[in-house]
């Protein structure tokens, strides 16, 4: 009896599931499939349509739908059938460029509810041709921009920008090529991200992910090649925060860092959980937390970290760039079962957009873990780390000593932008550490493939560490740990 | 010294009108000629920016540009060179209703001035797919619409061109082909200069050949129509405006429906006009209708050389009572001389895409119909140098109206009826009809029929003052017939 409950239960639910859900084929509304027929406001009559009609999904085929910004309304589910590409005009025009909310994009949410984007299709977003046209509209004259570096400042679209909706799903499509960040969700809540690909190395500013001040986010399985940061946390807003979040399953490949929190970070980020990822050909670092507006980090847990031919592995950096009467803060942080390979070469040598090449010199860097004067990063545990670094670095080419005038010589740069490199050199190849507290590290291992000047490990300014079941593996044996100014150093 | 003055000030406004005309060419804001990319936005970014810095001519070169609703702003002249076709996009999400207006159309001005779009390029609407695009999605729901006779309203179907109350307007050179709904409508507009443009509008319902809507000074010269529905057409849509100071002369059209009309719309009125040099040919209705039938007035017209060939009627004017919510309408001061007009047998015309309707017969060929109210007399028509040849053949035993006075009594007044020549059907002339009149004077008037018609030529009925002089009446078989009947009329003279 109770079973049959059970099954008369399931079927009213599947059937409740079934009314709400009004197919839309794209056709129906006039929606050309021809690649050239610019859709951009018979996609908008679908999306208005379908919402006015209390919602349902919109059904694109296979085709090449090419479309200026669209905006997406609650209750309206986009589903793009293997083949189908909304493919993004190469116009600048067809964009919301001039009132956009913080930035145009190609598909544009604002205040929805129950929306998403699923299925096996293409955003393409065209966006080097975006970009350029628009670099030649503002060459022309037409367009005001600053234009640094003949790159854009501002109306260069994004493939996604949501912003404060809510039930957000966005699964099993592939992004690419945008003209700037790919992807945002900026304060939303209850946002799935689930095996989708992003592909975009095509211009500047090419983030894979950007989860702004989002709650209740979850981004599962999805293959992210990017060649500005991978996955990527920011916080722009003082009074909001990222907050309970999981990044699970996930691979990462990027000219600049895999998996990012920051650079702006207002708010800050709590209670965020990366499971499982893995991140190769970073410019800059496996895993960044840069905290230099003010926000607040606390509760961060990264487990089963793997990370091949990365800048850097490991970076976590207090600083005050614009709020200078509030000072970010760094709590609980755990990295564990992370793997590193650091190269002795350039890591995204080929992306169409590499990292810049540094106003050298420097040996390869070390992980960083730095504060600032007065505020340290607290409480930060690395347990079952190895990182294998390539060694052999040069004390003629840049040298940076370990006597307490060389290590107090390090400036704290705490204004500067905030990237592993900032220092130059390090005085040590595996961990430099200054201005931190309560800091474990448990079973990790160092390994130089040759032999260094440096010491494997340098603390500054730590108050209180424990160090246990360490390794430091690196020909013709150096020093492994120089402590300055430190204090409740436990070595097991 | 005065010559070396007003050679300064030549000199000094060839410099302002050069520095004024800044031409920029509408790629280089990536616009692109290739017929299929929808260039709307590229367009209106293009129209801003020339707008924003002081103003000059859009040029268009050579090649096919696609675009949706754009809003033509002050300073900017849309400059299509030879080859440069401005395409209304068949999408008809591509376009917008004004929210002013409550109307739609492929380029807009609202409220700007010194506009223009000129040059030997053509703006090619594409309505008949537009328009069936739009029944089709009307079909699916998509937009709610009565859809009368699988016509979607008028007003959701894009124009090519709708000016509001825009001052300077300049339209020369152009062509303009196959619009969803009128071709181009001026309305409010002061100071608008059409010159030499050329207008090929089949397409769909409603392609009148240009509407002037409550305009003040208007020019339209050396322009050629050829239109499914009226061809120049003056609208009066508000009661407190009107249509004043216009010059048509130098024209040629050609139109399923009339070819000079005022109204329907005729609220506030049509005043100070003159008309000449107008060719007319293949219209179905009248080559020159004049109606005032929702309150507005008619005065001071002066038509003066029309050629009016296969046309279903040639001279309409009428007051009416249709709209006018407590107004009074007028018409008085018409006058309308040097005239050669031929109306054939049959359905002229025929082969139209969109012809005008199969009428509910029966009815012999029209006269000329002057035909005011009662309480609204038409007044003070002169009729000079007229020569109009008419089939004749009015056959009794098809279409029968007799002259005795009750049977002039019995002809209905049709007040609140939309006006055409044909609404009464058999009327008791061959020539002219003219009822509720005032002053009518037929001044060296030729009226010929082809074949004998059991009519009389001419019928005046409630005139007071009608003159004739010099009216001559050439019809086969008809020696010593009685042309010209009277009923109700006095202050009648025959010369």
């Amino acid at each position: 009896m109770k079973r049959i409950k059970t099954v008369f239960l399931t079927l009213a639910v599947f059937s409740i599931l079934h009314l709400s859900a009004a197919e839309y084929k794209a056709s129906y509304f006039g929606i050309k499939s021809n690649g050239t027929t610019l859709n951009t406001t018979s996609i908008q009559k679908a999306i208005d349509y379908i919402h006015e009609k209390g919602g349902g999904t919109l059904v694109f085929y296979v085709g090449r739908y090419l479309t200026g910004t669209i905006e997406l309304k609650s209750n309206v589910h986009i589903v793009l059938r293997e083949g189908a590409i909304l493919v993004g005009s190469t116009n600048i025009y067809d964009y919301n460029i001039e009132e956009p909310i913080f930035m145009p994009a190609l598909v544009y949410a604002n205040k929805a509810s129950n929306i998403s984007i699923t299925g096996k299709g293409v955003i393409d977003g065209q966006g080097a041709e975006v970009a350029y046209n628009l670099v030649d509209q503002v060459h022309k004259g037409i367009v005001e921009d600053k234009l640094q570096l003949d790159r854009p400042a501002t109306r260069r679209p994004g493939g996604i920008y949501f912003r404060e909706c809510n039930h957000v799903s966005i699964s099993g499509i592939t992004i690419k090529n945008t003209a700037f960040w790919v992807q945002t969700y900026d304060q939303c809540e209850n946002l799935r991200i689930d095996g989708i690909t992003v592909d975009s190395k095509v211009f500047w500013n090419n983030d894979g992910l950007d989860i702004v001040d989002c709650k209740d986010v979850v981004v599962s399985n999805s293959f992210i090649d990017a060649s500005d940061d991978a996955i990527c946390f920011k916080s722009h807003d003082k009074t909001k925060r990222c907050e309970n979040i999981e990044v699970r399953n996930c691979v990462a490949r990027s000219s600049a860092n895999g998996i990012k929190f920051g650079t702006v970070t207002s708010g800050g980020y709590k209670n965020i959980r990366i499971i499982n990822n893995k991140v190769y050909d970073t410019f800059r670092s496996a895993f960044t937390i840069a905290t230099p507006d003010g926000g607040k980090v606390e509760d961060i847990f990264v487990d089963s970290l793997y990370a091949y031919n990365t800048g850097n592995a490991i970076f976590l950096r207090i600083g005050t760039r614009w709020n200078k009467d509030k000072q970010g803060t760094i709590d609980n942080v755990t990295i564990q079962n992370m793997y590193a390979e650091i190269p002795a070469t350039k890591p995204d040598a080929g992306y169409g957009y590499e990292g810049p090449i540094e106003d050298l010199p420097r040996n390869v860097s070390p992980a960083v873990i730095y504060g600032i004067p007065g505020v340290d990063i607290n409480n930060v545990t690395l347990r079952n780390i190895e990182i294998v670094y390539p060694g052999g670095s040069n004390p003629n080419y840049a040298y940076r000593g370990t006597k307490p005038a060389d290590l107090d010589s390090i400036p704290e740069l705490i204004d500067s932008y905030p990237e592993f490199s900032n220092w130059k050199e390090l005085p040590a190849w595996g961990l430099y550490v200054r201005h931190a507290s309560n800091l474990t590290l448990e079973n990790v291992t160092f390994t130089a493939k040759e032999k260094d000047y440096r010491p494997a490990v340098v603390f500054d300014d730590v108050k209180g560490a424990t160090l246990s079941r360490m390794q430091y593996n690196v020909p013709g044996r150096g020093k492994d740990l120089i402590r300055h100014k430190s204090t409740r150093i436990i070595q097991k | 010294m005065s010559k070396i003055n007003i050679y300064f000030s030549i000199v000094f406004i060839l410099l302002a009108t050069h520095l004024q005309a800044k031409d920029y060419n509408v790629s280089d804001f990536g616009a692109k000629a290739d017929g299929t990319t929808v260039n709307t936005r590229t367009i209106q970014r293009a129209i801003d920016y020339v707008s924003e810095n002081g103003g000059g001519r859009l040029v268009f070169q050579v090649g096919n540009y696609v675009t949706g609703s754009i809003y033509l702003k002050s300073n900017v002249t849309l400059h299509l060179e030879p080859g440069a076709t401005i395409l209304g996009s068949t999408n008809p999400l591509d376009y917008v209703i004004d929210p002013k207006i409550k109307w739609s159309s492929m380029i807009f001005a609202v409220n700007q001035e010194n506009i223009g779009i000129t040059g030997k390029g053509t703006i090619n609407g594409r309505g008949f797919t537009t328009a069936n695009n739009l029944v089709s999605l009307i079909h699916r729901g998509i937009f709610e619409d009565e859809l009368l006779l699988d016509r979607p309203r008028e007003w959701r179907r894009p124009e090519n061109i709708y000016f509001r109350e825009c001052v300077n307007v300049t339209i020369t050179g152009i062509t303009l082909r196959d619009p969803a709904s009128w071709n181009q409508t001026y309305d409010q507009c002061k100071n608008v200069y059409v010159d030499g443009i050329y207008v090929d509008s089949k397409a769909y319902w409603n392609n009148d050949g240009i509407d002037i809507v409550d305009c003040d000074g208007v020019t339209i010269k050396n322009s050629y129509f050829d239109a499914a529905d009226d061809v120049i057409c003056f609208k009066s849509h508000d009661a407190n405006s009107i249509c004043q100071n216009v010059v048509v002369e130098n024209c040629v059209g050609r139109s399923s429906a009339n070819g000079i009309k005022f109204g329907t719309v005729s609220r506030g009125g049509f005043r100070n006009f003159k008309i000449k040099n107008v060719t007319i040919f293949d219209t179905f209705r009248s080559a020159i209708t004049f109606a005032a039938v929702d309150g507005g007035i008619i005065e001071d017209i002066e038509v003066d050389s029309i050629r009016s060939i296969n046309t279903g009627n040639v001279i309409f004017l009428r007051i009416g009572d249709r709209w006018s919510s407590g107004k009074q309408p007028s018409m008085k001061n018409v006058r309308i001389s040097n005239v050669y007009a031929e109306v054939p047998m049959s359905k002229p015309d025929a082969g139209y895409n969109y012809e005008g309707p199969v009428e509910d017969n029966p009815r012999n060929i029209s006269p000329a119909v002057i035909f005011g109210l009662p309480d609204h007399k038409i007044e003070d028509v002169v009729l000079k140098n007229i020569e109009i040849v008419y089939p004749g053949a009015g056959n009794p035993l098809y279409a029968y109206r007799g002259t005795s006075q009750t049977e002039l009594d019995s002809i209905p007044d049709m007040r609140e009826r939309y006006p055409e020549f044909s609404q009464w059907k058999e009327l008791p002339a061959w020539g002219f009809y003219v009822r509720h009149a005032d002053g009518v004077v037929f001044d060296n008037v030729r009226l010929v029929a082809e074949k004998k018609d059991y009519r009389p030529s001419i019928v005046i009925d409630n005139v007071d003052g009608a003159t004739f002089r010099n009216v001559e009446f050439i019809e086969p078989e008809s020696k010593n017939k009685k042309q010209i009947i009277q009923n109700r009329s006095k202050n009648v003279t025959i010369q």
